[in-house]
């Protein structure tokens, strides 16, 4: 084996100056969305541990009652309930919970903002009510639940398998696809020892490399789940009803009762 | 070179990879790093590299501390990872344009080498590691070992004074783990600095100065080869 003589040799080179903070800046934004992800893979056990089943019902019947409700008592009442829950939480958690909700709220309220000006003030309260009261439910949701109770959940409620399967795979490749374009660019922040005149070409390599390898993940996942005798069928998980998912059950209808409740109320006062 | 002055890693979440860890590696020295799967070899690899920042003590490169502040400096960024080449675990994220030769020709371009000097380091890498066949071919379609080959290649091409690697001979072939063997102990003979994370005992018995041993993100055990 011959090595060639610069091989052999120390350099002194000062590289290049060249503008390339993207690379970091992406690096650095891709870390941060990857963090997020895995600490979703930790999730904590809610409060109150109803059933999947029961809390996705809970959740999507509190956003569409809180969304149809004409009358405001309705939205202060499970407001404050809401409220009541998330007191019982630790200020780390209460804080990864509701940075979502928080930033709905700013966002509608700037875009209502206008609707001061043309005296609506009643829209102006209402609205963002609404969203930090549903952004925050769907977070709390999402906070205490794991994708494959998510997933079962989804089969409960009669989603077809196709759906059920691209959500799951979905989900699995938004983090492994993250990881590829991770790697991909330290590899390309390591070599970036100087000026790169091809930017363009640099950046199409890695969504190349990131696309065929997802194709290729895709396939490989898929061929391992055929390997185990998965035929594209979900099975429907029955979980037992437990005594605390009577008490979930129990505050659905008592939801329910209080918006048409509150309803009729609001349409006898008129 | 490398002076890592107790230093501790925790991932997001809480998990140790390192703990209290202290090391230091001189100008053309070769150290093994070894121990079980999950052990930290690949974090404290990481960390060399500068990609991750310890979380608790300090990582110095020939007496600069490496941390986020330093590596903020590009020009300084730059020269560091030049004069340290990191061949990855998983050789497929590291390789990332059209065909093999522009792979090996991306940081000798970028240090703005003549295009006949670039030409002849991808000659001279490409023979080293014998793979002149795939010249044309696109890496992403090669073998799992062709890769780790190019990947070398491509490290090789910025004549790095230190070469980090992590498990450079995880799955090559017999007479392919001979020729990186070789190559590592001529480069070793040419006083490169030589860091690498492994499982084969023979790459530690003929390449490794210091065997370092880890243990759940302990170093445990610091040996001298014979």
């Amino acid at each position: 084996m011959q090595v060639p003589q610069w091989l052999l040799q120390e350099e002194r080179i000062t590289p290049p100056k060249d503008r390339d903070a993207f690379i970091r800046k992406s690096a650095a934004a891709l870390t941060y969305v990857l963090t997020k992800a895995r600490r979703i893979d930790e999730r904590q056990r809610s409060r109150i541990a109803f059933s999947t089943q029961i809390k996705l019902a809970l959740t999507l019947l509190f956003v569409l009652l809180v969304a149809a409700s004409r009358n405001f008592a309705f939205v202060e009442i499970v407001g404050v309930a809401l409220l009541v829950l998330l007191a019982t939480y630790e200020q780390e958690k209460l804080a990864r919970v509701l940075i979502l909700p928080i930033q709905a709220l700013i966002i509608s309220l700037i875009i209502l903002a206008p609707s001061l000006l043309l005296g609506q003030t009643r829209a102006f309260v209402v609205v963002p009510c609404k969203t930090f009261l549903t952004t925050t439910a769907i977070s709390l949701l999402a906070y205490s639940t794991s994708w494959n109770r998510f997933t079962c959940a989804f089969k409960s409620f009669g989603a077809p398998d196709s759906a059920l399967f691209i959500f799951d795979l979905t989900l699995k490749y938004v983090v492994v696809l993250g990881e590829i374009c991770l790697e991909t660019l330290e590899a390309v922040r390591l070599r970036s020892v100087g000026r790169n005149r091809r930017k363009a070409q640099t950046l199409g390599g890695i969504v190349g490399v990131a696309f065929l390898r997802a194709q290729k993940s895709a396939q490989e996942q898929f061929d391992a789940m055929t390997c185990r005798c998965f035929s594209g069928k979900y099975r429907r998980f029955k979980a037992p009803m437990r005594k605390i998912d009577l008490l979930g059950v129990a505050l659905c209808l008592g939801l329910l009762s209080l918006f048409i409740y509150l309803e009729i109320a609001i349409r006898c006062s008129n | 070179m490398f002076e890592l002055t107790n230093i501790s890693y925790t991932y997001v979440g809480g998990v140790s990879a390192l703990d209290d860890v202290s090391l230091r590696v001189e100008s053309g020295r070769s150290v093994a790093l070894t121990g079980a799967n999950g052990c930290g070899k690949t974090t404290l690899l990481r960390i060399l590299n500068g990609l991750i920042f310890p979380t608790k003590g300090e990582y110095r490169f020939e007496g600069t501390k490496i941390d986020k502040q330093a590596l903020k400096d590009a020009q300084f960024a730059k020269t560091f990872h030049r004069r340290v080449g990191y061949v990855f675990q998983n050789v497929d994220s590291q390789l990332f344009c059209g065909s093999v030769e522009d792979e090996i020709a991306f940081g000798p371009r970028q240090l703005e080498l003549s295009e006949q000097e670039c030409r002849q380091r991808v000659d001279d890498c490409l023979a080293l590691l014998e793979i002149e066949h795939l010249r044309t071919r696109a890496p992403y379609a090669t073998s799992g070992g062709e890769k780790r080959k190019i990947a070398f290649a491509s490290v090789l091409s910025l004549n790095p004074d230190a070469l980090v690697m992590d498990e450079p001979l995880a799955g090559l072939d017999a007479s392919t783990q001979t020729l990186i063997i070789e190559l590592l102990k001529k480069l070793r003979e040419a006083k490169k600095t030589l860091i690498f994370a492994t499982h084969n005992e023979e790459l530690v018995q003929t390449i490794a100065d210091t065997r370092v041993r880890l243990d759940f993100g302990k170093v445990v055990d610091v040996s001298q080869s014979t």
